[in-house]
């Protein structure tokens, strides 16, 4: 539910500096995001929504999974030199920035929420990359018409799989990914959904290939300890 | 041993809500307003979840029945700090005349289901003022109740309840599993912020109806009408003592 009234770049502007420094594991980067040292953080859920005019701001935080996802890309550049990266569900941005980094030649970033689309444009520009593309449309239900009309051949997931509804059709993905050739790399902090769904279908396709501790002290969960990186 | 606690939350209309009763008295109204977590059953979330930090607790899941609107009491409690929720989905009339035995035989089937050591509930919804859900799931289950609770320790699958009683307060052992139930006194619940509900949308939420838990929820009681609290008469103002002395005589108060 997105309530109108401020668009996102007013927020952005007015209420979410930019952050340097902004998440311990990816230290090089500069995030427009919310972290413990913002007051937003520290009041109840319901004043902090009307301040932000948003109910669900995903994109306002850089979450577990794609803190360990953009760490990965910016350790393993000759993975990501040269190719044409999708993000899928991009939120603030913060892996599809890592992929230009590393050298990506083309990176399309994807998210249904055209908040998301804006904050990573904003957080690209604070790191003085340019994303190619900027994508609404929800590809995870229908990835083959995604994949045939854009040319991808790496397919970056940040943290998805956190309902069974998005673990299945993010495994939908996965198996359409490969059908198309398109190499997946997916990072996930443990989640129920993802256990249970993706990798009980697919734990003779896909190999861990790292393993990062959850250092930043605004997101240790109880449950979470790291972020795995998944890879087909 | 880390214990399983499952602890129920209501959603019942908000504390600062002037409940107003329908022109046909079959109800009140609850079209439109604001509802939230039953404040009692919030002290008993901050209790759980102040067990679960001391470790004593290993899982929290967070318990609700009724329509759909009970997923944003179950988030608010997975935000505090419960694991895992379980929405017992109850529509229409049968959430309307949905009453705290049905709810009892829900809670007990659901504790029994998951293996539970503890359930923790508020000791009554500022709703209906029952005060009877606690006690009955304890008598469904068989096991003790510590109602009323003011200080809760766990030592040794056993609970230490300081229960606030007429004239003041005792203290009972009980060997877990148990039911307790909080009261005002027996702690300062925290808020939820913004971080801890988006992560709590996260969190895994299972749906089942009474059903998918073998229960009933026949009402054994019929509501014939609700009515408002008598209005109060207005007051008036007296300029002196002695003007309200006399005034107390005319009415023969004294």
């Amino acid at each position: 539910m997105i309530m109108p009234g401020k668009t996102c770049e007013l927020i952005i502007h007015q209420l979410l500096p930019p952050v340097r420094r902004a998440c311990l594991l990816v230290p090089e980067l500069t995030l427009s995001i919310l972290t413990s040292s913002h007051p937003l953080w520290h009041i109840p859920y319901e004043e902090a929504i009307a301040k932000l005019d948003r109910s669900d701001p995903w994109w306002a935080f850089l979450w577990p999974g794609s803190q360990g996802l953009a760490r990965y890309v910016l350790d393993n550049k000759s993975l990501i030199r040269g190719r044409c990266v999708l993000d899928i569900g991009c939120g603030c941005g913060a892996s599809a920035i890592a992929a230009k980094i590393a050298g990506a030649t083309n990176v399309i970033a994807n998210d249904i929420d055209k908040d998301a689309l804006i904050a990573t444009r904003h957080n690209a520009q604070l790191n003085d990359v340019t994303i190619n593309k900027f994508s609404s449309y929800n590809l995870i239900q229908n990835p083959s018409l995604a994949f045939q009309n854009n040319k991808i051949d790496l397919l970056i997931i940040g943290d998805m799989c956190y309902d069974d509804q998005l673990a299945k059709q993010i495994l939908h993905l996965i198996i359409a990914a490969h059908q198309h050739h398109i190499h997946v790399l997916l990072a996930d902090p443990g989640r129920y959904s993802f256990k249970s769904i993706v990798m009980n279908q697919l734990k003779d396709k896909m190999k861990r290939v790292c393993e990062y501790p959850i250092i930043d002290r605004d997101y240790v969960e109880s449950d979470f300890e790291t972020i795995q990186i998944w890879t087909t | 041993m880390a214990i399983r606690i499952l602890v129920g939350v209501k959603r019942a209309i908000d504390y600062a809500v002037k409940v107003q009763v329908k022109t046909d008295k079959t109800g009140v109204v609850t079209e439109g307003v604001k509802h939230s977590m039953n404040p009692f059953d919030e002290i008993a979330v901050e209790e759980a979840i102040r067990l679960k930090e001391k470790k004593v607790a290993q899982e929290i899941i967070a318990v609700s029945c009724g329509p759909t609107q009970c997923q944003e009491t179950l988030r608010t409690a997975l935000a505090l700090g419960a694991d895992r929720a379980i929405h017992v989905e109850i529509n229409g009339k049968d959430y309307e005349t949905l009453q705290p035995l049905a709810i009892s035989k829900l809670i007990a089937a659901v504790a029994k289901k998951e293996s539970i050591d503890l359930v923790l509930l508020g000791k009554q919804a500022i709703d209906d003022d029952s005060n009877q859900t606690g006690q009955m799931v304890a008598g469904l289950l068989s096991w003790p109740q510590a109602v009323f609770a003011s200080k809760v320790d766990i030592k040794d699958k056993q609970a230490e309840v300081m229960r606030e009683i007429d004239g003041g307060s005792e203290t009972i052992r009980v060997k877990l599993p148990a039911v307790i139930t909080a009261d005002l006194r027996l702690n300062q619940p925290r808020f939820a912020n913004l971080p801890s509900i988006q992560k709590a949308k996260k969190k895994p939420m299972a749906k089942m109806t009474p059903n998918d838990l073998g229960v009933d929820i026949k009402p054994h009681q019929e509501y014939l009408s609700y009515e408002e609290p008598p209005k109060r008469q207005g007051g008036g103002r007296v300029s002196s003592v002695d003007e309200l002395i006399s005034k107390l005589k005319e009415k023969g108060l004294v």
